[in-house]
């Protein structure tokens, strides 16, 4: 799926929604950015971590009823892209949900679950999942 | 470009795709792999799940319906029923779509591009040499190509592409045309809303009117407008991916030279073509013209 460095760089932002901030022009980017695409020479040195808001509201959905093999046993499935409450989009599950709950607006926050299980090995891969919130 | 710079002479474009040596589990696997692999496919969101998400925002901000998203379908396999080289050439109803079984709602399999195998091919010379070879060539008169981010989710808005935006605009530049001019167009419906999405973008209608016009089948061959996808798009025509932007051509050569029988639009005088990537990261457009 990545390469060995690759998954452990963007560990951080998979388990504890870590992303970076533009104190220049108060971007938020999640993945992280180590470079302001949008102030370019004028934003080196102003990127920031940041800790994206972990509560937000679904701004579009489907329920995945062809799963690929790493979801296959929990078919079907609802995915989300959330809207945080600092306005960062994040594609997710939304899980510990009945899925004709499921709309947009709903109110969820994120939560670190397991999201598959890798290769022969069997490694876990961990992060984060939405669930709904009261 | 490599015919027009004098670097080669004559090029031989082709195209081909074998993928039934696959179970479908492991192509949707390689085709989740052309969105964001870590932060999309990786979460479980799949290829399909994205197109949904798409979907199910433009329902809800009233851009289209989920009848006039699925007729994107019905539009397809009208004109592949009138295509002997299609890989379905049966026309479909709209209840057929709509009742489809779930891929990822609100999107069912007669929304999605299918599992194909073929080929096709092209030949491309400079404009003054085409004459020694053929009384029936047609101009290459734009290709480009645009890029966004690779996931879907880090755009401003994920009901419009701006890659193909930003391609058309530089394709109608180059090519001294407004999308007005066109006749006939091949776009990439892998899935029906990214169908109904390039209508839109391509600048053929506005904002919430594209659904509406496929619904009421202004898009066929012989309405008089821009005909969509007379060859039975990526739908109907199938999907072998590695060819299908070589036969999109190859569908709009056959309508400039006037051999598109029974599904031939008249006075067909410009055709264009729209390829996508993933969920829009790469779009190109080519613009012909009849000679
Ligand atoms: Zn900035």
């Amino acid at each position: 799926m990545s390469s060995v460095a690759r998954e452990w760089r963007e560990v951080p932002g998979r388990y504890n929604l870590k992303g970076t901030k533009c104190t220049n022009c108060g971007t938020i980017y999640f993945p992280r950015r180590d470079f302001c695409p949008k102030c370019r020479r004028a934003g080196i040195g102003k990127i920031e971590e940041y800790d994206i808001c972990r509560t937000g509201e679904v701004y579009t959905f489907s329920i995945v009823h062809d799963a690929p093999a790493m979801c296959d046993m929990i078919k079907p499935y609802a995915v989300v892209m959330v809207k945080t409450d600092d306005g960062v989009m994040i594609a997710g599950q939304l899980v510990d949900v009945e899925l004709d709950k499921v709309a947009i607006g709903m109110r969820v926050r994120a939560v670190m679950r397991k999201l598959s299980t890798d290769g022969d090995a069997g490694v876990i891969r961990y992060g984060y999942k939405f669930v709904p919130a009261e | 470009m490599a015919v027009a710079s004098g670097m080669h002479d004559i090029v031989l474009v082709g195209g081909a795709e074998k993928m039934t040596d696959m179970d479908d589990v492991s192509i949707n696997s390689v085709l989740d792999a052309t969105a964001d692999a870590e932060w999309e496919a990786g979460m479980g969101v799949t290829f399909a799940g994205l197109h949904a998400m798409i979907a199910q925002r433009m329902i809800h901000d009233g851009i289209a319906t989920r009848e006039e998203i699925a007729a994107f379908s019905v539009n397809s396999h009208f004109h592949g029923a009138l295509n002997p080289n299609a890989q379905f050439r049966k026309a479909i109803t709209l209840d057929t779509v709509l009742k489809s079984g779930p891929t990822a709602t609100p999107l069912g399999m007669f929304d999605c591009a299918p599992i194909s195998d073929g080929a096709a091919g092209l030949v491309l010379c400079p404009l003054e040499d085409a004459k020694k070879y053929t009384d029936s060539y047609v101009k290459v008169s734009a290709v480009t190509q645009a890029s966004d981010t690779l996931a879907l989710f880090q755009r401003p808005d994920i009901t419009t592409y701006g890659a193909t935006v930003a391609a058309a605009k530089q394709a109608y530049e180059q090519a001294g045309i407004t999308a007005q001019d066109i006749q006939v167009a091949e776009v990439h419906d892998t899935y029906t809303v990214t169908g109904i999405m390039a209508l839109q973008d391509l600048g053929f209608y506005k904002r919430g009117e594209a659904g509406k016009a496929v619904l009421n089948e202004e898009c066929h061959f012989d309405w008089g407008k821009v005909a969509i996808n007379t060859s039975g798009g990526l739908k109907a025509r199938g999907h072998p991916i590695g060819a299908t932007g070589v036969a999109q051509i190859v569908e709009l050569v056959e309508q400039l030279r006037g051999s598109a029988d029974k599904r031939q639009v008249q006075n067909a005088k410009y055709g264009l073509a729209q390829n996508t990537g993933g969920t829009g990261s790469a779009v190109t457009v080519s613009i012909l013209e009849a000679m």
